[in-house]
């Protein structure tokens, strides 16, 4: 006989237990083991919950774990501690798991000499549940911020240059909602009033978006799913992104480039406000993930695109002054997008230090490509000024050719510098920021 | 110990009734120790003589990790209460199902060294044993399940 319920549990554990060991993304450990695994889908579901819910809240529940085991959490092996987060998971964050099934299903999971020690502690939080607010009171400020927000201590102390504790904890509230799915109409083939209604009749719950006007919002996860996703009708885009898209101000029969364009949602944004006229060009420095911007732009039916490999941070002396339009959506930290992708916080922030050099190397690069009296976007999916603002204003500072172009998309105004930064819990979008500048001579 | 292959439901084996033990041999304890290996690998919490092809009424049980039984001729002498909730079975991948069993068992069975033994099993325990029990008299999980959910 197989059982399914503690399986999803001992998948999660596993899964868990590989990510941390090799310190690998979750998601992709998460697909491999799920596709090789014969739970049902509704079980699936649950270990899909509860690997990123662990992820997410690492931090709280690796405070409160040494708090009930009153010693540090690095002091308990690696079964215990993972095995300990995923039953206080389940006890906090899972109102619909019984509070017995949470510590007996945990517990069953342990090998012998450790379900003593895991009982214990997680039988402790039931006792003890109400002491949390006591103990968090008695912490510094530091670990109470990093607790309550969920987000590591380096990462704070350079987001604190910035927002204020109260903005961070609104921040951290907002990546903890569920994102949901955003769509971008294909324009061309359906107009999103129309799909909507088609939306709705599928019985799905679904509203548009409140800044950008070709957009979606769709309480479903599985976007090929969903109705007209062969035909074309949609491609899956965040909001900020659309917004992005909207800022850069492609038209029809104009010469646009896309420095980084994987996975090609903003090329297909631009290519959508040409009207699949005139030349979308996206770049990609690497020619396997390009198939990504093929398939998708087969699929919407947009062939205005031209699809190359080619390093972003180099510049193309063919393309020197060609285009009307340059977007760079430079590689980020992602600290924008934590709803999506809860792992990103737990990356350590030294090792993005030497994104802004990368960051302006390719604003530069993309700099050579625009025409007198065209325009160069920048974004990132991240809330850190150091990729943002201080970037366009180390770029502006060496290239007097380019001034700053204030805009104004969705009802949302740039600040006289030509900057936006869409931040979550004031949005509802990811983190995302973007600025645009034009080139003068 | 050795890794058996695992019959899938169509073959007929499963649905014969399996002989009961007359005496403990060797070979006995070695196909025990071999389902038990079978059914870790397989990520199962029981397996029954019939799954790999043994017509003998032998099962192995482990609904709690690190608690394995491994049980020859056993004979439930008592149940009560009933519990519906979901279970699989290795030998119908990808196929899920309600089934109705007692809440618990009382269970005799012989162990490796032959000797009489009593369990007594709730929840998972006295679902697994049912359900390796049906095995030895060719019933599966699919005949009495509900809500049938399929891995496609």
């Amino acid at each position: 006989m197989t059982s399914s319920r503690p399986s999803a549990r001992a998948l999660a554990y596993q899964i868990l237990d590989r990510t941390e060991a090799a310190q690998s993304y979750a998601n992709l450990t998460l697909n491999a083991y799920l596709n090789r695994s014969s739970l049902p889908p509704l079980e699936k579901k649950l270990c899909t919950r509860l690997v990123y819910g662990v992820i997410e809240k690492k931090i709280c529940l690796d405070w409160r774990i040494s708090k009930l085991a009153s010693r540090p959490i690095e002091s308990l092996d690696a079964e215990c501690r993972i095995l300990l987060r995923l039953g206080l998971y389940q006890l906090l964050f899972m109102d619909k798991i019984p509070a017995h099934a949470a510590v007996n299903e945990t517990v069953a999971l342990a090998s012998k000499k450790k379900k003593g020690l895991i009982n214990a502690i997680l039988r402790s939080q039931m006792r003890l549940a109400d002491k949390a607010d006591e103990w968090l009171a008695r912490e510094d400020p530091m670990t109470r911020l990093s607790v309550r927000t969920n987000l590591p201590v380096p990462l704070l102390e350079l987001l604190q240059k910035t927002y204020r504790d109260e903005e961070l904890l609104d921040m951290a509230r907002a990546f903890d909602e569920d994102p949901g799915l955003t769509l971008r109409i294909q324009t061309e083939k359906t107009d999103p009033a129309s799909y909507l209604e088609q939306l709705k009749n599928a019985g799905l719950k679904a509203e548009p978006c409140p800044h950008s006007s070709c957009g979606i919002k769709v309480e479903q996860t599985n976007p090929a799913a969903l109705p007209g996703f062969e035909d074309g009708y949609f491609f899956v885009q965040d909001e900020a992104s659309q917004l992005c898209v909207e800022a850069v101000g492609a038209k029809r029969g104009m010469y646009v480039i896309d420095t980084c364009a994987c996975p090609g949602s903003k090329s297909f944004g631009m290519a959508l406000c040409m009207e699949n006229t005139g030349t979308v060009l996206s770049m990609d420095l690497h020619e396997n993930k390009l198939s990504l911007v093929k398939d998708g732009a087969l699929r919407l039916g947009l062939n205005c695109l031209q699809i190359r490999a080619h390093d972003g941070r180099k510049p193309d002396p063919t393309l020197k002054g060609c285009a009307d339009r340059v977007l760079c959506d430079v590689p980020c930290s992602g600290f924008g997008i934590l709803s999506k992708k809860p792992e990103i916080r737990h990356k350590d922030v030294k090792e993005c230090g030497n994104l802004p050099s990368i960051q302006l190397q390719i604003l530069e690069a993309g700099a050579t490509y625009v025409k007198p009296g065209g325009s160069l976007v920048y974004s990132t999916c991240t809330v850190l000024p150091r990729e943002n603002q201080e970037v366009v204003e180390a770029f502006l500072k060496r290239h007097s050719e380019f001034s700053p172009e204030p805009f104004t998309v969705g009802g949302l105004s740039s600040d006289e510098r030509g900057m936006l930064q869409l931040l979550p819990h004031i949005h509802h979008t990811d983190g995302f920021f973007l600025a645009k500048l034009t080139r003068t001579i | 110990m050795a890794k058996l292959k695992i019959i899938k439901i169509g073959d007929d084996t499963l649905r014969q009734k399996s002989r009961p033990v007359t005496e403990v041999t060797p070979r006995i304890r070695t196909l025990l120790d071999d389902m038990l290996d079978t059914m870790h690998a397989a990520d199962g919490c029981g397996l029954a003589g019939p799954q790999v092809g043994v017509l003998r009424r032998v099962i192995v049980v482990e609904a709690e990790s690190g608690h394995p039984y491994q049980m020859i001729n056993p004979e439930i002498l008592e149940q009560t209460g009933t519990q519906n909730e979901v279970e699989g079975c290795l030998s119908v991948p990808g196929e899920w199902g309600k089934v109705v069993r007692p809440a618990y068992v009382k269970v005799r069975y012989l162990d490796k060294d032959g000797q009489e033994q009593i369990v007594e099993g709730t929840g998972l325990l006295a679902r697994a044993l049912c359900h390796e029990i049906d095995h030895l008299n060719g019933i599966l999980f699919v005949d009495n399940a509900t809500e049938l959910e399929s891995e496609s």
